[in-house]
């Protein structure tokens, strides 16, 4: 009795691993060994063939903080999220507000916005390129028909970072729109027949009614912004390399450069890790004391 | 004066559906139910009436006003919707008193009406839950209570019962009377179900395909049916309807009756000769379902226990007095019954329940009307 009771313990066991093993296999080969392995590097240092990597403690993070490149980057990239997440996010809601009412071209309209999140990064980045180009781009030549005087947009340490930041906004915004535009269209009607009957301006009616629900959408848009935020790195391949100065230099842009440009791998996990540890905590507090305060359906 | 008053309403898509040239009057304090089945147009006569649509032709006055023209926040009117459009992230009170809040009532004055609202549709200690978190007999209420609250005159019901399961419909079809006698409202409420409309109207409007069949209190409409529609959409069971060269009428008639008024007696003996398909004994009476080839639902409701078998033959006796004679092209009622066709006729004749199981006659009509 006993035997053919654990026999079918663990035949559910095993079943239970296989079905698992699928996801484990994969998250361990691709996020969990390589976060640990980061982590481990982060704390050895850097090794040649003539002197071996030992370990070094927290050696990396402190050469890490009193270099100021990095505190530039990190400071670019603080200024590139705060910028692009709530603008993208506030166009996004309007694109949707406005493509979600009753229009002509309703479907035109929709597929015109979602067509930078379309295009691969590497193409769009060049279209810009072109925006751009001092003298004869696009930009600058609208600009002459004003009076203006040529500007270097990429190529000026005050207006890099900007002008990447709306090529970001351009992109983004399409993108979460058509989750706005989902969450919209999941919102009864009748809703808004009601609310009409009550006498509620539209404005009430979207402030009150559309806004709250809406918030999971939102707060989901929030956290895929913040992550994309320190995972830019194709565009500035393509339009300024970081420059001028670094003053267009984002953090993975700066990872990538120390791992492969540099071949300082340990600097590069250790800002890895910070990283890691930046995005952990703010997703805990989305999750955690945002999420109380939003409906969920 | 009426308090309602809809003049050769139109609005139709690409030509068909919605409604069609309706007119209809209402006096202040009525309830009046639209009844008919699905897509004859009700529900876009209580939209245009609430502005949620606009009519192609008519006007609409309230209490005198012309409010064709007009959005809805004006019409002076509430609505109970179908499926009740509570704000899903809102608190019942919240709710409640949204449209309050809107109008930027006094929170003193919006506490009061409130707390009296709540009192009247049972709902006092659930004010500080989500819709999600109550039954739907609790929804319900909720979507009656935000109606109730805005005190206003006119109130339109949108078919308000159909998701409730039928013990519920039945508890909350009274409060829906309690609740109108207490606030005086008018009342225009929607349905498919014939148990409802006879059961909480003063008058009832039998739509179909757009246009309005007849009109006339319940018993009206039980006693006199303007068409063979009316006579087979009105009746639990149905009346039936018989070929009128069966019984020896001249012309081309068709002749209806109500099930109660027919009797029977041993075949041979009676008007025509039937087949009995199938017998239902339901305690105070029996339901039979009768066949005969020259007859469409033919049924008979008897008194008190019967002793009959089916496929058995039986004589059925119309009386002459009961009889309705319709057109057999038409449709439409013709020719008086020669006496008084109430005097057969049950005292309340409207199903208490709109949903008891159906005869074999009705399972058809309901098919039909779905």
């Amino acid at each position: 009795m006993t035997d053919a009771f654990t026999f079918e313990r663990r035949r559910r066991a095993l079943h239970g691993w296989l079905l698992l093993s699928p996801a484990l296999i994969m998250l361990t080969a691709f996020a969990f060994y390589p976060s640990l392995a980061t982590m481990v590097t982060s704390l050895w240092s850097r090794g040649t063939r003539r002197n071996p990597a030992e370990f070094a403690g927290l050696e990396n993070y402190r050469y890490l903080f009193d270099d100021p490149t990095f505190w530039q980057v990190a400071g670019n990239n603080l200024s590139y999220a705060l910028v692009t997440i709530p603008i993208s996010m506030a166009l996004a809601l309007i694109m949707a507000l406005w493509a979600n009412s009753k229009l002509p071209a309703r479907g035109f309209i929709r597929t015109a916005y979602f067509t930078p999140t379309v295009l691969p990064m590497i193409a769009a980045a060049n279209l810009w390129l072109f925006f751009y180009t001092p003298s004869f781009g696009i930009l600058n030549q609208i600009g002459a028909l004003f009076g203006a005087g040529p500007v270097n947009w990429l190529g000026e340490p005050e207006t890099a970072l900007w002008a990447i930041c709306v090529v970001t906004i351009w992109k983004e915004a399409g993108f979460f729109m058509i989750f706005y535009l989902a969450a919209l269209q999941t919102i009864p009607p009748d809703l808004k027949e009601a609310a009409d009957i009550e006498g509620a301006s539209r404005w009430t009616y979207t402030r009150r009614i559309v806004l709250p629900l809406l918030m999971p959408t939102t707060l989901f848009i929030l956290v895929n912004a913040m992550i994309n935020s320190v995972k830019l790195i194709d565009h500035l391949f393509i339009l300024t390399k970081g420059g001028p100065s670094d003053s267009s230099k984002l953090i993975l842009y700066y990872i990538w450069e120390n791992a492969f440009a540099y071949f300082d791998r340990p600097s590069a996990a250790a800002m890895t890790v910070l990283v890691l540890a930046l995005m952990g905590a703010l997703a805990a507090f989305q999750f955690l004391v945002l999420d109380r305060r939003v409906h969920y359906r | 004066m009426s308090f309602l008053a809809l003049e050769s309403l139109t609005r139709q898509w690409n030509g068909q559906g919605g409604v069609c040239d309706i007119s209809l009057e209402l006096q202040q304090g009525a309830f009046l139910s639209i009844l008919g089945p699905s897509g004859c147009g009700k529900s876009t006569m209580l939209r245009l009436i609430a502005g949620l649509e606009q009519p192609q032709a008519g006007r609409i006055r309230i209490d005198g006003r012309d409010v064709t023209a007009l959005p809805a926040a004006q019409r002076n009117l509430s609505m109970v919707f179908q499926s009740y459009a509570l704000f899903p992230h809102l608190s019942v009170a919240e709710n409640v008193i949204f449209g309050l809040k809107v109008r930027r009532i006094a929170r003193a004055e919006r506490e009061r009406r409130l707390s009296e609202v709540l009192a009247m549709t049972g709902l006092q200690g659930l004010e500080r839950r989500k819709p999600s978190e109550l039954s739907g007999g609790q929804r319900q209420r909720v979507a009656l209570a935000r109606a109730a609250v805005a005190e206003r005159p006119l109130c339109l019901m949108d078919e308000p019962l159909s998701n409730l399961d039928a013990k519920l419909r039945h508890a909350v079809r009274r409060d829906i009377r309690t609740l109108a006698r207490k606030l005086a409202l008018t009342v225009v409420y929607v349905t498919h179900d014939q148990g409802e409309a006879m059961s909480l109207s003063d008058k009832v409007v039998l739509m179909r395909e757009g246009r309005i069949e007849q009109v006339g209190t319940p018993a009206e409409l039980y006693a006199r049916p303007a068409s063979t529609f009316a006579a087979q959409f009105i009746g639990d069971p149905p009346m039936s309807l018989i070929d009128a060269a069966a019984l020896g009428h001249e012309g081309e008639w068709t002749v209806g009756l109500r099930p109660e008024a027919i009797s029977l007696v041993p075949a041979g003996q009676g008007d025509l000769d039937a087949r009995i398909d199938d017998f239902e004994y339901l305690g105070g009476e029996t339901r039979l379902a009768l066949r005969h080839p020259a007859a469409d639902g033919l049924a008979a409701i008897l008194p008190g226990p019967a002793k009959f078998e089916p496929g058995q033959t039986v004589g059925v006796v119309i009386p002459s007095e009961n009889r309705l004679l319709f057109d057999s092209v038409t449709g439409s009622l013709k020719k008086e019954p020669q006496q008084n066709p109430k005097a057969r006729i049950r005292q309340n004749p409207a199903p208490e329940d709109g949903h008891r199981a159906p005869t074999s006659t009705q399972t058809a009509k309901e098919d039909l009307s779905k």
